[in-house]
């Protein structure tokens, strides 16, 4: 199982580097793209033939989409037959449930929004996180030191955050969609219009930030069973808190005059650097100075 | 011109001058922006610099170490970090001055909306001025007069309420939608100002204490032993489970609370599930495995003298070895615990030697271990005169009186000198040298000294006292051995719980501001709330709306508008 497990993400990595490239052709076409990306935008879009969506690379891209979300489902569920414990606990098994959270939400908004486009930054990012997943993280299953070992409350607070930080890198994704339209204006017109995008990233924060709160809450509680206390501002936690804080700016910001749009879309960028700072450098750098420093 | 939002319906308040300006720019989401940016970049630098560790808080010596190692790390500027205290960020007086700023903004913004909000429900403003419709930041316009019953029809089914206006030829009409959801933003802020609240009101006057506790032994819990809330724990098992690489697997301790001599509670705490009892919490917060249960009684009186179970805490070297006769028998194979180390001169210049004695086949043995610099241990084997004997390494082997000796590793045993160990009476010194061999540190019955399942490990453990007769008294769970009038009896192994006690807190303050925060959230982001006017002339229709989250609001409109059979032209106004 353990080895079904990991052969199954090896499966999800191809699939998802086979969405990239179709996402990547049906997005941006070719050199033409390239090109126009240099260009300075004009406002009005000239609607060339190479401009129009080639619907084949589309459904190719949401296939393996599908196929890479269904791999990861099956290294999930055969994790957790093989440790019988849910499959978020150490860093290849929360990476690879990570990834599997963001394909989830990624197939629900292209369903709810009819945009294939968003593929083309979601799925590199997916790509990149499982590369370093089967790069830098040993899969091979270890018993838990008993502070990790928690029937449901430690599951909830680990599973809730994977899913908050997953709905989050889908406003990442629109945000640098909205970029790359050139703020405001419309360059391509394969990629949904500005006004979309922002109601997108502005939904996936809308998902990611309760989720947050909920999960830091969660932590919190845990922290309490597990040490007798909710809040110690130790690295991680506060880093979680920092992020949220974040998107909270964010939302503050993003309807006032002067933040719409473009300053939003930068500053949802920026946040996502937050949540990834959070996911890795705390464990392997952060965590790895303070025991330095003796403690 | 002025909207006719929550703002404008807000009744006066009768502050003026720069104070009402404060209290708008508290209440503005720019300066909250500002400083939920502040507290964010803060508690960033304290993710990013070492803080002072809590176990040092308070405790000068500690502080002043820590201090020198970031000295070390950071040079003169740590002098700096610290100064600003920037080293020790969340217990800053500044940190503190940031939070009551947000806090206080929150609790302004509540304040300050509640009026508005609840205007808007119970009197939401039903009509506009006609020329509202050519500036509202979100407008629509069509070229022909909407069906009104259409779209009246098409508004409450996505469950607006409707009020309409006839006026002759032109109708104009006020719908909502969720008004109440505007609660929601306020229940979110108020549980942000709860949260920091709670936190400020549960850190002060907390109780916290740490207890190490031998199984079968307790301790009282409350610094005032005689006061009437005391309680004391005992302990009854500690278990510790670990992998055969040393992983552990599970901590637990059965622990038995008395108050005033009656048990109150009988539970059992794991690492992650703590018991309670009348507002205290006791944790699992450690482990010890290497106690002694150890009795000493007066032969001539039958008292016992001396009942304890004692920590083995430290850890001592001790050779691991094997002899065999001519014919390749085992007659020997063991760890063999040695004594202090002693300054001798083996040959080779003086050396710190730790001696042990050791009967093999009905002959005497003088063992003797020592560190080679930079080669490693060093076993001497002598039978009679030490200076007779030979020198083998680790994993070597050589013959001394009459056996091959072979030194098969160097263990580590747990040990602890006790001092004001009682000593049969004529023998010098107040202190024995406690160590014990086979071992097995957390298993399920260590404590009970059996068998335990662990590979590598022959046996029961064995405890040895040193310094108490003339040769080390090797003792096996249960046994006893006499020395002079003194009987020296090995009880058992036994296992100690570190036990934490914290004394609950308001916790029902921070689950009631969690409840609140994602009931505000949940309401304030996904329940579009609208309030939008309209004015249905013949050849035209014009339509303006305000509402949050203000997000898709253009298409939203366009939407019903195609539902009431008209088509918004495409330059109707700004859009969100
Ligand atoms: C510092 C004092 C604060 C003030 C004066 C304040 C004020 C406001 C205002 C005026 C809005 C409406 C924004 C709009 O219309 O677009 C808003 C929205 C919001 N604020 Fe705050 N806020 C404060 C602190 C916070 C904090 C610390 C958080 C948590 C990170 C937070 C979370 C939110 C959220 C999630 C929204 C959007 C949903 C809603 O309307 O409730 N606020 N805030």
């Amino acid at each position: 199982m353990e080895q079904a497990s990991v052969t199954a993400l090896w499966a999800a990595l191809g699939l998802t580097a086979t969405a990239v490239l179709a996402y990547w052709a049906y997005t941006f076409g070719g050199w033409l793209a390239l090109r126009r990306l240099a260009t300075p935008g004009q406002g009005e879009v000239t609607v060339a033939t190479w401009e129009r969506s080639p619907e084949p690379l589309g459904r190719l891209g949401t296939w393996a989409t599908w196929g890479a979300l269904l791999a990861m489902v099956v290294s999930l569920a055969a994790r957790w037959q093989a440790s019988g414990r849910p499959p978020w606990a150490n860093m290849w098994e929360f990476t690879t449930a990570f990834t599997g959270a963001i394909m989830l939400f990624y197939v629900l908004f292209e369903r709810w929004y009819g945009q294939r486009s968003l593929g083309a930054v979601v799925q590199p990012l997916v790509l990149a996180l499982l590369a370093v997943n089967v790069a830098f993280f040993p899969s091979e299953l270890r018993p838990l030191v008993p502070a990790l070992q928690s029937k449901g409350i430690l599951a909830a607070h680990v599973g809730v955050m994977i899913l908050a930080y997953a709905a989050l890198s889908l406003s990442f994704g629109a945000a640098v969609l909205y970029l790359l339209q050139g703020g405001g204006r419309r360059r391509f017109s394969r990629l949904p219009p500005p006004d979309l995008l922002d109601e997108m990233a502005f939904r996936s924060v809308a998902i990611g930030f309760p989720l947050l709160a909920l999960g830091i809450a969660l932590g919190a509680y845990w922290g309490n069973t597990a040490w007798g206390r909710y809040w110690g501002w130790d690295p991680k936690e506060t880093s979680a808190l920092v992020t949220w804080l974040i998107y909270g700016v964010y939302l503050h910001l993003r309807g006032l005059r002067g933040w719409r749009g473009h300053r939003s879309a930068v500053l949802l960028v920026a946040a996502y650097g937050a949540v990834l700072f959070t996911y890795f450098a705390v464990n392997l750098v952060v965590a790895g100075l303070h025991s330095y420093a003796g403690v | 011109m002025a909207l006719p939002s929550a703002k404008s319906a807000r009744p006066a308040l009768s502050l003026t001058g720069p104070l009402r300006t404060l209290w708008w720019l508290l209440q503005s989401p720019r300066w909250a922006a500002v400083v939920t940016g502040v507290v964010a970049l803060v508690a960033l630098l304290g993710v990013l610099l070492p803080q002072l560790p809590f176990w040092a808080r308070g405790d000068p010596a500690a502080e002043a170490a820590w201090l020198a190692q970031q000295r070390e790390r950071f040079g003169p500027a740590a002098e700096w970090l610290w100064r600003l205290g920037l080293l020790d960020l969340f217990h800053a007086p500044w940190f503190a001055v940031a939070l009551g700023l947000l806090v206080t903004s929150t609790v302004a913004y509540v304040v300050g909306r509640l009026p508005g909000i609840w205007a808007g429900i119970v009197r939401p403003r039903l009509r506009v001025p006609d020329s509202y419709f050519d500036t509202a930041p979100h407008r629509l316009r069509a070229a022909a007069a909407a069906d009104v019953d259409a779209l009246e029809r098409a508004l409450r089914r996505s469950l607006y309420r409707v009020v309409r206006f006839p006026e002759g030829a032109v109708t104009y009409l006020f719908a909502d939608r969720f008004p109440w959801a505007a609660f929601g933003t306020l229940l979110g802020h108020g549980a942000v100002a709860l949260f920091v609240i709670a936190a400020a009101v549960g850190s002060a006057g907390t109780f916290d204490t740490a207890l190490l506790v031998a199984e079968g032994q307790s301790r009282p819990v409350l610094p005032t032993v005689a006061s009437p809330r005391q309680m004391l724990v005992k302990v009854e098992d500690a278990t510790g489970r670990f992998d055969p690489q040393g992983t552990p697997l599970d901590y637990r301790t059965q622990l038995v609370i008395y108050r005033q001599g009656e048990e109150v509670k009988r539970c059992q705490v794991t690492v992650n599930s703590p018991c309670s009892y009348d507002g205290y919490r006791f944790y699992q917060a450690a482990y010890f495995g290497y106690g002694a249960e150890v009795q000493v009684r007066d032969m001539r009186s039958g008292d016992v003298l001396y009942r304890e179970t004692l920590a083995l805490e430290f850890q001592r070297p001790a050779p691991f070895v094997r002899a065999r006769d001519a014919s390749g028998n085992v007659l020997f194979e063991g760890t063999v615990p040695v004594g202090e180390p002693l300054r001798l001169d083996l040959g080779q210049g003086p050396t710190d030697v730790s001696l042990a004695y050791l009967m093999v086949g009905g002959h005497s043995y003088l063992l003797g271990l020592w560190q080679a610099p930079d080669q490693g241990p060093r076993l001497l084997v002598a039978s009679g005169d030490p200076s007779g004997g030979v020198v083998i390494g680790e994993g070597g082997r050589a013959a001394a009186g009459g056996l091959e000796w072979e030194l098969v590793r160097v263990d580590q045993v747990p040990a602890a000198r006790v001092t004001g160990f009682p000593l049969p009476p004529g023998r010098e010194g107040d202190s024995a040298l406690l160590q014990m061999t086979d071992v097995a540190y957390g298993t399920a019955n260590a404590s009970e000294g059996g068998r335990v399942p662990v590979a590598g490990l022959p046996g029961m453990p064995t405890l040895y006292l040193l310094g108490v007769s003339e040769r080390p008294l090797a003792l096996r769970p249960g046994q006893s051995a006499q020395v002079g009038d003194y009987e020296y009896t090995f009880v058992g192994q036994r296992e100690f719980a570190g036990i934490q006690v914290r004394r609950d807190r308001s916790d029902t303050l921070v689950w009631v501001a969690t409840g609140l925060l994602m009931a505000g959230l949940l309401m304030a982001l996904w329940l579009p709330r609208r309030r939008l006017w309209m004015r249905i002339g013949p050849t035209e229709t014009k339509l303006a709306v305000q509402g949050w989250p203000e997000v898709g609001l253009r298409r939203e409109m366009e939407r019903l508008l195609a539902r009431a059979g008209v088509r918004a032209d495409s330059r109707g106004g700004e859009d969100a």
